[in-house]
């Protein structure tokens, strides 16, 4: 998993020490359809390797399946959890996903990039905060 | 680095989780918490009692009750109970209790809709329960991570993922008809690593399943079962072997799987969870019929 520190193995107390104190930040992804944001979520998850290896092996296999990538491992399915989201490539609702550094914890919303995915009740909410603003 | 005035991000989750569970007191009628006696549960525990400190938390605790727990994680979760004043309500389908569903006879998936799917809605029905609180967690797995904190349910305890509430920052919409209800989830921004790290920090009770120790365990269907009673046939039991174990996730001892293992406290545990190269889930049968299945289970009723 992530925190590829070497405190880790040799003195894990420290390492403990170290990660009780760490700040939180929330960010989310915004963006039009397809501008690849779950794409680079995903990118980010698997570059700061927090996919757990059970987890890799079945997005390789769905990729062949559902995938944007022509069988290539498709990073987009890492967020896109829900099986209606994968067979049409696209974010159909938000997914938290979360990292962390050592020194803050991530926690990241990957939103869905227009607004017909959008339920009658969300974009009237929506709206309403618009008017609100 | 943080200054003095920010919290760490334990005492945000802390707190937000603490926020969740007072909000859905405030709101709701008839609110339980689901009891499955693991690690997440006894996070929860831990932060309702701090919630509502010191009364002890206003609701009962619930167990789905399949029959195939292990023996440990039963005395564990009476004993608990009681230490926390709390009423505990278990329920075990009697329908499936009569037709003595086993997961080695039957397998995994009947298993599982019987005695925990089905269980958790009989009992839903007849408590009538408006609110109920679980322990999971989005980074578990790809439909968890997309579900709200508070997760509407209809009248057949259904989910549907594809209308959900808008849930924006820290203001959850109760709103609800007759015979619909919530299911709440106020360990949802929470990860594997963050509710070890708390549990080490706040010394919480968790079972000694989590250590490692030796145990009968055998192979079977693809994982190392422990030999936790004498439904294991004969048979099965023959090729059993002592060794070193422990469980990353606990659950109906057939269908959970041992990883071998030297961790013995705490630290050691985290330890052994931040070099593994696979998810928690990974031991658990339920997951891998395939790609869909816990969301599918889900929109059937599954926690
Ligand atoms: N060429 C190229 N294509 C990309 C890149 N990032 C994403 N894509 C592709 O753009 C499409 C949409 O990506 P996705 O992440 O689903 O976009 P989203 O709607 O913003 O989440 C997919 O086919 C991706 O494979 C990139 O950096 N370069
Ligand atoms: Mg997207």
């Amino acid at each position: 998993m992530a925190n590829q520190s070497n405190l880790i193995a040799d003195n894990i107390e420290e390492y403990l020490k170290q990660h009780e104190n760490k700040g939180l930040l929330r960010l989310l992804t915004c963006g039009s359809v397809d501008d690849g944001k779950s794409t680079l979520i995903g990118r980010l998850l698997y570059d700061s390797k927090m996919i757990f290896e059970d987890q890799l092996a079945a997005i390789e296999q769905d990729s062949k399946k559902v995938g944007t990538q022509g069988g290539e491992v498709d990073l987009a399915l890492l967020v896109d959890g829900l099986q209606s989201e994968r067979e049409q490539g696209i974010t159909i609702d938000v997914a938290y996903r979360y990292f962390s550094t050592d020194r803050r914890k991530f926690i990241i919303a990957d939103t869905p990039g227009h607004e017909q995915t959008w339920s009658v009740s969300q974009r009237s909410v929506l709206k309403r905060l618009k008017r609100s603003i | 680095m943080l200054n003095k005035k920010q919290m760490t991000h334990l005492k945000q989750l802390e707190a937000e989780s603490i926020h969740i569970m007072r909000e859905v007191i405030a709101e709701f009628d008839n609110p339980a918490m689901l009891y499955s006696v693991g690690k997440d549960s006894s996070v929860m525990l831990h932060l309702a009692q701090k919630a509502f400190y010191p009364a002890p938390p206003p609701f009962p605790l619930v167990h789905v009750d399949t029959t195939w727990k292990f023996r440990e994680m039963i005395e564990f979760r009476d004993k608990r109970a009681k230490e926390v004043g709390m009423e505990l309500i278990v329920h075990i389908n009697p329908q499936g209790e009569e037709m003595n569903i086993s997961p080695f006879e039957h397998g995994s998936a009947l298993h599982t809709d019987i005695m925990k799917t089905e269980g958790l809605k009989q009992m839903l029905d007849i408590y009538k329960f408006d609110a109920v609180f679980g322990g999971a967690r989005r980074d578990e797995e790809k439909s968890r991570a997309k579900e709200r904190i508070y997760s509407f349910r209809d009248k057949h305890h259904r989910w549907d993922p594809k209308a959900q509430r808008p849930e924006l920052w820290n203001i959850y919409n109760g709103r609800h008809h007759k015979d619909e209800s919530i299911r709440v989830f106020p360990l949802s921004n929470w990860t594997e690593l963050d509710i070890w790290q708390y549990i080490y920090l706040e010394d919480i009770p968790i079972p000694e399943l989590y250590f490692a120790k030796e145990r009968e365990v055998v192979e079977y269907g693809g994982a190392k079962i422990m030999v936790d009673d004498n439904r294991v046939s004969d048979e099965l039991r023959k090729n059993s072997r002592m060794e070193m174990v422990r469980f990353r996730t606990l659950g109906c001892y057939p269908l959970t799987g041992a990883v071998e293992s030297a961790a013995t406290t705490l630290p050691e545990i985290i330890q052994e969870m931040l070099l593994t190269t696979t998810s928690e889930r990974q031991g658990r049968v339920i997951d891998q019929d395939s790609s869909g299945s816990m969301e599918k289970k889900k929109m059937e009723g599954y926690f």
